[in-house]
C-alpha cells in the first residue's frame, strides 16, 4: 500500500514531496487503520481510494499553482525540478499538453467515462487475476533454493500418486544419491491443553532434517537435534508463530515450558518465523516423528510425505532416473509386495507438488481474464478511433495553422496517456477490491492464494499493455493527418465524418469482439450446466438436514476398546433423544472430505500368493445409526445394528462396487472376506449400499468395505476414538449444535468438538472450485458481451452517419422505412455471423484445454452453443437496431443537405 | 474542498479562504496538533460531513504556513519521527476570527431566512 502511495506522491512537486511526503503517507495509513478497526476492512477500501483520488487532486492542483505563481517566490527555495525557473521547454509543454488533454476529456464526459471505465474494468480484472497467478504459480516458494526441492512419491497399485512406507524411505535415503537430503514427515491432530475449553491442531510430524533442508531459522529457541528424533525419546515441539501469540501471549519465555499436546507433556523448544506454512497454513506445530529405522513398519503402509533436495548441479531428469533404477531393483528384492501391481517412483519439484490440479483452472480463468483485457485494449481502440476520426479536422487546422507535425503527435500521444493513467488508477483501486473478493469466494483448493497481493508487477505489466494499446490506436489519426495533404484533409474531413479506412478497422475489432464474446458467453454456460450435472448425480447419501462435527476424546481417558466402543455407543444414544434428532451415527472418516485409509483384503475361494496381488480397497468404520443419519440407501441385506458386538461373528457390508466386483450377478450375502495380514478374523456380508462418491461428485465410487465400529478392534486391530458425528435433524440442522455439545461434554468434559459443518456444504465446498470458475466466466462473459455490443453499435452509427447521403438518397428514390433499416441491419448480420463463425473455430480449438473442468456433456455441448449464438445475435442486433431505426427517420431533405 | 482561485492565493489578504484552512486554523486555535490530529479533529467536529484527503490537507497546511498563519514546530516527539506539529501564529489567529465573523454573520443572515432551525440546546 505504502509502494503505491509513494508513487503516487510523485505526482506533487519535488518540493512538495520533500516537505510533507511523509507525513501524508503516515495520515493515510493511520487513517485508513483507523476506518479498518472501527468501520471493517470494505470501509477502509472506501477510505484509501478516496485518498489516492484526493492525492491526485491535489497534486494537480499544487502543480497548476506551482505554475502560476510570480518566478520570485521561489528564489529562496532550494532549487529543484518542479519549481526551477528554467525548467526544460519540453517539460512544460508536455504538462501543457496534459491539461489541455484534461480539458478535451471533460469537454466529451460521455467518451472519457465509457473509456475510462473499460479501461478501469479491463486493467482491475486482470490485474486481480494476474496477482492470483503471481502469487500461485510464478512467485517463488518462500525457502532457501526453492528450486532444488523435491517431492519423491510412489505408485504401488491404484490410481494416483502417494506417500512412501518407512522402508521404501529409508531405501531413498541410502540409495538416491541424486539428492543431498532425504526427509519425511506426516500430517497429524492433537489435543492441546486439558483444560475445559481445549483446541485440535493441525501439526506435523517431521524427520529433524526437514526444516534445515528449507534453510529457515526458528525466530526463537533452536531446531531438533538428531537425539529428540530417536524412538522413545522425550516429546518435544516447535510452535508458529500464530500459535505463539495465541497461546503464550507472545511470551519469549514461553520457550523450554511443556504444554499437553495429544495426552502427553511436551516441552515447546522454538517458535517458527512469521509466514512459515509447510506444507500450508494450517500446520501450527512441529514435532520430531520419531521413526525406528531398525524396526520400520511394513512396505505397504505409505503414510510418509517425503521431501527431498536435489544435490547441487543435479537435474530432475537425473534423480529420476536414479528413483526409475532403484524401483526397478526393488520389484526384484520384494516381490511379495511389488510383483502384482509394479513400483514406480516419481520425483517432482515442491511447487509442481503444490499447484497441482490448481494449474489447469488458473490457466482457464488467466485465458479468460486475457480475453477480457484484449476485448478492454480493442473497445478502447475503437472509441480512440472514432475520437481520432472526429479531430482529424481538428488537427488539419492546426496543422494548416502551422504546428509542426511532431508537435501534434505529441500532443494525441500526452492525451492517450492520460487517459490511460486515469483508466489505470481506477482500475488499480477495482483490482485490490477484486483480489479480496476472488480470495474469499475461491475454493480452499487453490494452494499460496493467502499470499496473494497487489505486486508491481502486475500493475506494470497491466497498465504497460493498456498504455501501449491507447499509443498505437491514438496515433493512428496524427499520422493520418500528417500522411494526407492538409487540403484534402480539410475539404474530406467536415466534423463528424468517418474515414472508410478506419471503419474497416473498426469491423475487424467488433468480430474479434463478438467471437470472444462467443468463447466466453459458451464457457460459462457450460461450467453452468456442469454444476446442475454435479448436483444431479446421485451421490448415494442425502446432504439435506445433516450436521456433522469431529469429536476427539482423550486417549488417556478411553484407553481401552471397551471404553472407545462404550463413548461411542453411548453418545449416539443420547444425541438420538434429543429433541429434533431423527439419527445419528458416527465414522471417522467423511465423504467428500477425507481421504479414505485403503486396505487390501481377501475374499473366501480367491487365493492369492501375496500382499501384492490381494485386492484393496477403502474401508470406512460405522456405527449403526450413520446408515440413516447419512441417508445411504441399503440395497440388500442389512446394516450393522446394535447386537454386532465383540463377542459376535464379525459383520461387513459392501458397497455395490465391491459386490459388482467379486459376486457379480451372484448374491453377495453371506459371503466371507477379511483384511490381509493373516491372522484376521473372516467377515460375514450381511448387507449391500449404494455406492457413495467419496471423494468428488464427478467421480465414479470405487469398491468400499465397510465394518461395525464395535467390531473393529477384532476386525482391524483397533477402533477409531476420534470420529465425526453426524446427524439427520428435522429443520435447521445447526439448531441442535448447542445441545450435541453439551451431550459430548457429558460423556467427556475434555473432547474438543471441531469442524461443525453441515453436509450441504461440503457438497457445496466439493464444487466449490467449479463454481468459482462459472462464476468467473460469467461475469467476463457478461462483460465481453457489453463491450461487443458497444462495439457493435459504434460501428453501425458510424456506418450510418458515413452514408447518410446515400441512405437520403434512397429516400428520395422511394426506399421505405422497412427498407431502409433492413439495409442498416444486413451489416449488423454479416459482423454477427462472421464474429459467431470465428468464435465458434476459437471454442473447438479450445475444448480440449476445457474438457477436462466439463462434468457430464461435451465441451462442445450443442444445446449450449446454440443458445450462445442465439444470445450474441439477438444482442448484436439490438445494438444494430438502434442505428438502424435513426437511418429510417432521417429526413431526405437533411440528409442530403447535409453534405 | 479545494478551490482552484486561479492566479491569485486563497490566503490573499482579499480573498476568502478555502473551507478546509479555516477549519484548520479552528483546529490549531484550541492547541497545537500534528496532520493527522487536525484531520480527526476536523471529521469529528464536523460530524463527518466533511472527509479530508492528506494531499488537500498537507496542501493547505503549506499554503498556510507560506503565508505565516501557522508555524511548524521545531520539536517532534520520538515516536513518530515524521510527525510534525502546528501552531497558530497571532495573525493566523487574526485571520481565523476575522473568517469565523464573516461565517457568523452569514450563518446568522441563514438563520433570519428561515434556512436554519432556530438555536438549538
Amino acid at each position: 500500500m505504502k509502494r503505491v502511495l509513494r508513487w503516487l506522491l510523485r505526482l506533487f512537486p519535488v518540493s512538495f514531496r520533500d516537505r510533507y511526503g511523509d507525513e501524508v503517507i503516515e495520515s493515510v495509513v493511520a487513517k485508513a487503520g483507523d476506518s479498518r478497526r472501527k468501520r471493517g476492512r470494505i470501509a477502509a477500501a472506501g477510505v484509501l481510494v478516496y485518498q489516492s483520488l484526493d492525492l491526485v487532486k491535489a497534486a494537480w492542483v499544487e502543480r497548476t499553482i506551482e505554475h502560476s505563481r510570480p518566478r520570485t517566490e521561489h528564489i529562496n527555495r532550494p532549487r529543484s525540478f518542479a519549481s526551477n525557473p528554467k525548467r526544460d521547454p519540453l517539460v512544460a509543454s508536455v504538462w501543457r499538453d496534459a491539461r489541455l488533454a484534461v480539458r478535451n476529456f471533460g469537454r466529451s464526459p460521455g467518451f472519457t467515462s465509457v473509456a475510462v471505465l473499460t479501461l478501469a474494468l479491463g486493467v482491475g480484472a486482470n490485474a486481480a487475476v494476474f496477482s492470483i497467478m503471481d502469487a500461485v504459480l510464478l512467485r517463488p516458494l518462500p525457502f532457501e533454493h526453492p528450486e532444488r526441492l523435491s517431492v519423491v512419491q510412489v505408485n504401488v497399485g491404484g490410481p494416483g500418486w502417494y506417500g512412501a512406507s518407512e522402508p521404501e524411505f529409508i531405501d531413498f535415503r541410502e540409495y538416491l544419491g541424486s539428492f543431498d537430503g532425504v526427509a519425511a514427515y506426516e500430517l497429524t491432530e492433537a489435543t492441546l491443553g486439558d483444560t475445559l475449553a481445549p483446541l485440535r491442531l493441525q501439526g506435523v510430524r517431521l524427520t529433524t532434517d526437514l526444516i534445515p533442508m528449507l534453510g529457515v531459522e526458528p525466530l526463537l529457541g533452536r531446531l531438533f537435534t538428531p537425539e529428540e528424533d530417536m524412538p522413545g525419546a522425550e516429546p518435544v515441539i516447535l510452535v508458529s508463530h500464530g500459535l505463539w501469540q495465541q497461546h503464550f501471549g507472545g511470551d519469549p519465555t514461553a520457550i523450554g515450558r511443556t504444554i499437553n499436546l495429544g495426552g502427553s507433556q511436551a516441552t515447546v523448544i522454538g517458535v517458527m518465523p512469521e509466514g512459515f506454512a509447510f506444507p500450508n497454513p494450517d500446520c501450527l506445530w512441529w514435532g520430531p516423528r520419531q521413526l525406528d529405522f531398525e524396526d520400520p513398519w511394513t512396505r505397504n503402509n505409505h503414510y510418509l510425505n517425503i521431501l527431498a533436495r536435489l544435490a547441487t548441479g543435479v537435474t530432475a531428469a537425473q534423480a529420476q532416473s536414479e528413483a526409475d533404477l532403484l524401483a526397478a531393483s526393488s520389484i526384484e528384492a520384494h516381490p511379495r509386495y511389488y510383483a502384482q501391481n509394479g513400483y514406480r517412483i516419481r520425483v517432482l519439484s515442491l511447487k509442481q507438488s503444490m499447484v497441482g490440479d490448481s494449474r489447469r483452472l488458473l490457466l482457464v480463468i488467466m485465458g479468460a481474464v486475457g480475453f477480457v483485457l484484449l476485448t478492454t485494449c480493442v473497445n478502447v481502440a475503437g472509441l480512440l478511433l472514432v475520437r481520432g476520426e472526429r479531430r482529424r479536422h481538428e488537427v488539419a487546422v492546426r496543422t494548416a495553422l502551422g504546428a509542426a507535425r511532431r508537435r501534434v503527435i505529441r500532443q494525441l500521444l500526452t492525451e492517450n496517456l492520460v487517459l490511460a493513467a486515469i483508466g489505470g488508477i481506477a482500475g488499480v483501486a477495482l483490482a485490490s477490491l477484486c483480489v479480496r473478493a476472488l480470495i474469499s469466494a475461491a475454493p480452499d483448493s487453490i494452494p499460496r492464494l493467502y499470499e496473494t497481493a497487489i505486486s508491481g508487477r502486475v500493475l506494470v505489466f497491466s497498465l504497460a499493455i493498456v498504455a501501449l494499446t491507447g499509443l498505437v490506436f491514438g496515433l493512428v489519426p496524427a499520422l493520418r493527418a500528417g500522411a494526407t495533404g492538409i487540403h484534402e484533409t480539410l475539404i474530406q474531413a467536415a466534423p463528424g465524418q468517418c474515414g472508410s479506412g478506419s471503419l474497416a478497422l473498426r469491423r475487424v475489432l467488433v468480430v474479434s469482439q463478438l467471437a470472444l464474446a462467443v468463447l466466453l458467453a459458451a464457457g460459462a454456460g457450460i461450467m453452468l450446466r456442469t454444476i446442475v450435472n454435479l448436483y444431479q448425480v446421485d451421490a448415494g447419501f442425502r446432504p439435506d438436514n445433516v450436521v456433522t462435527m469431529r469429536i476427539d476424546p482423550s486417549p488417556a481417558r478411553f484407553a481401552t476398546q471397551e471404553s472407545r466402543v462404550a463413548f461411542w455407543r453411548d453418545l449416539e444414544a443420547r444425541v438420538k433423544r434429543l429433541p429434533g434428532v431423527i439419527s445419528a451415527g458416527a465414522v471417522p472418516w467423511l465423504p467428500l472430505s477425507a481421504s479414505f485409509p485403503v486396505w487390501s483384503y481377501m475374499v473366501e475361494g480367491e487365493t492369492v500368493a501375496s500382499i501384492g496381488d490381494a485386492p484393496a480397497a477403502p474401508v470406512q468404520q460405522a456405527t449403526p445409526g450413520y446408515l440413516s443419519a447419512m441417508g445411504l440407501t441399503l440395497v440388500r441385506g442389512r446394516f450393522f445394528d446394535p447386537g454386532d458386538r465383540l463377542d459376535t461373528r464379525p459383520v461387513a457390508v459392501i458397497n455395490e462396487a465391491m459386490a459388482r466386483r467379486h459376486w457379480a450377478g451372484e448374491d453377495p450375502i453371506g459371503r466371507l472376506i477379511k483384511l490381509y495380514p493373516e491372522g484376521r478374523p473372516w467377515m460375514e456380508v450381511v448387507g449391500v449400499v449404494r455406492n457413495v462418491r467419496d471423494n468428488a461428485m464427478d467421480r465414479e465410487a470405487r469398491p468400499k468395505l465397510y465394518w461395525s465400529h464395535s467390531q473393529a478392534a477384532a476386525i482391524a486391530g483397533w477402533c477409531m476414538l476420534s470420529m465425526t458425528l453426524v446427524v439427520r435433524v428435522e429443520g435447521d440442522p445447526m439448531r441442535v449444535v448447542r445441545l450435541i455439545r453439551a451431550s459430548v461434554r457429558s460423556l467427556d468434559d475434555m473432547a474438543p468438538v471441531s469442524r461443525v459443518t453441515t453436509m450441504d456444504r461440503l457438497v457445496a465446498r466439493s464444487v466449490a472450485e467449479k463454481r468459482f470458475t462459472t462464476a468467473l466466466l460469467s461475469a467476463f462473459g457478461i462483460v465481453a458481451l457489453l463491450l461487443a455490443c458497444v462495439g457493435v453499435y459504434g460501428v453501425i452509427s458510424s456506418s450510418v452517419s458515413q452514408r447518410k447521403r446515400e441512405i437520403g438518397l434512397r429516400m428520395a428514390l422511394g426506399a421505405s422505412e422497412g427498407r431502409v433499416v433492413g439495409h442498416v441491419l444486413q451489416e449488423g448480420v454479416w459482423l454477427t455471423v462472421v464474429g459467431v463463425v470465428v468464435g465458434l473455430v476459437g471454442a473447438l480449438l479450445l475444448s480440449r484445454v476445457f474438457q477436462s473442468l466439463v462434468f457430464g456433456l461435451s465441451a462442445m455441448d450443442p444445446p449450449t452453443y446454440a443458445a450462445t449464438i442465439i444470445l450474441i445475435s439477438a444482442a448484436a442486433a439490438c445494438a444494430s437496431l438502434i442505428p438502424a431505426l435513426r437511418a429510417a427517420h432521417l429526413d431526405p431533405t437533411d440528409a442530403l443537405r447535409a453534405e | 474542498m479545494v478551490c482552484l482561485m486561479g492566479r491569485r492565493q486563497a490566503t490573499d489578504e482579499a480573498s476568502t479562504l478555502t473551507p478546509l484552512m479555516f477549519q484548520i486554523l479552528v483546529a490549531l486555535s484550541q492547541g497545537e496538533r500534528h496532520g493527522y490530529a487536525i484531520m480527526q479533529e476536523i471529521e469529528e467536529r464536523t460530524g463527518g460531513a466533511f472527509t479530508i484527503g492528506a494531499g488537500s490537507l498537507y496542501r493547505s497546511i503549506k499554503q498556510l504556513v507560506d503565508a505565516r498563519f501557522i508555524v511548524e514546530l521545531e520539536e517532534t516527539s520520538p515516536a513518530h519521527r515524521q510527525r510534525r506539529h502546528y501552531r497558530l501564529t497571532p495573525a493566523g489567529r487574526k485571520r481565523a476570527k476575522l473568517e469565523a465573523r464573516v461565517f457568523g454573520d452569514m450563518v446568522e443572515w441563514a438563520r433570519d431566512a428561515r434556512l436554519l432551525d432556530p438555536y438549538k440546546a
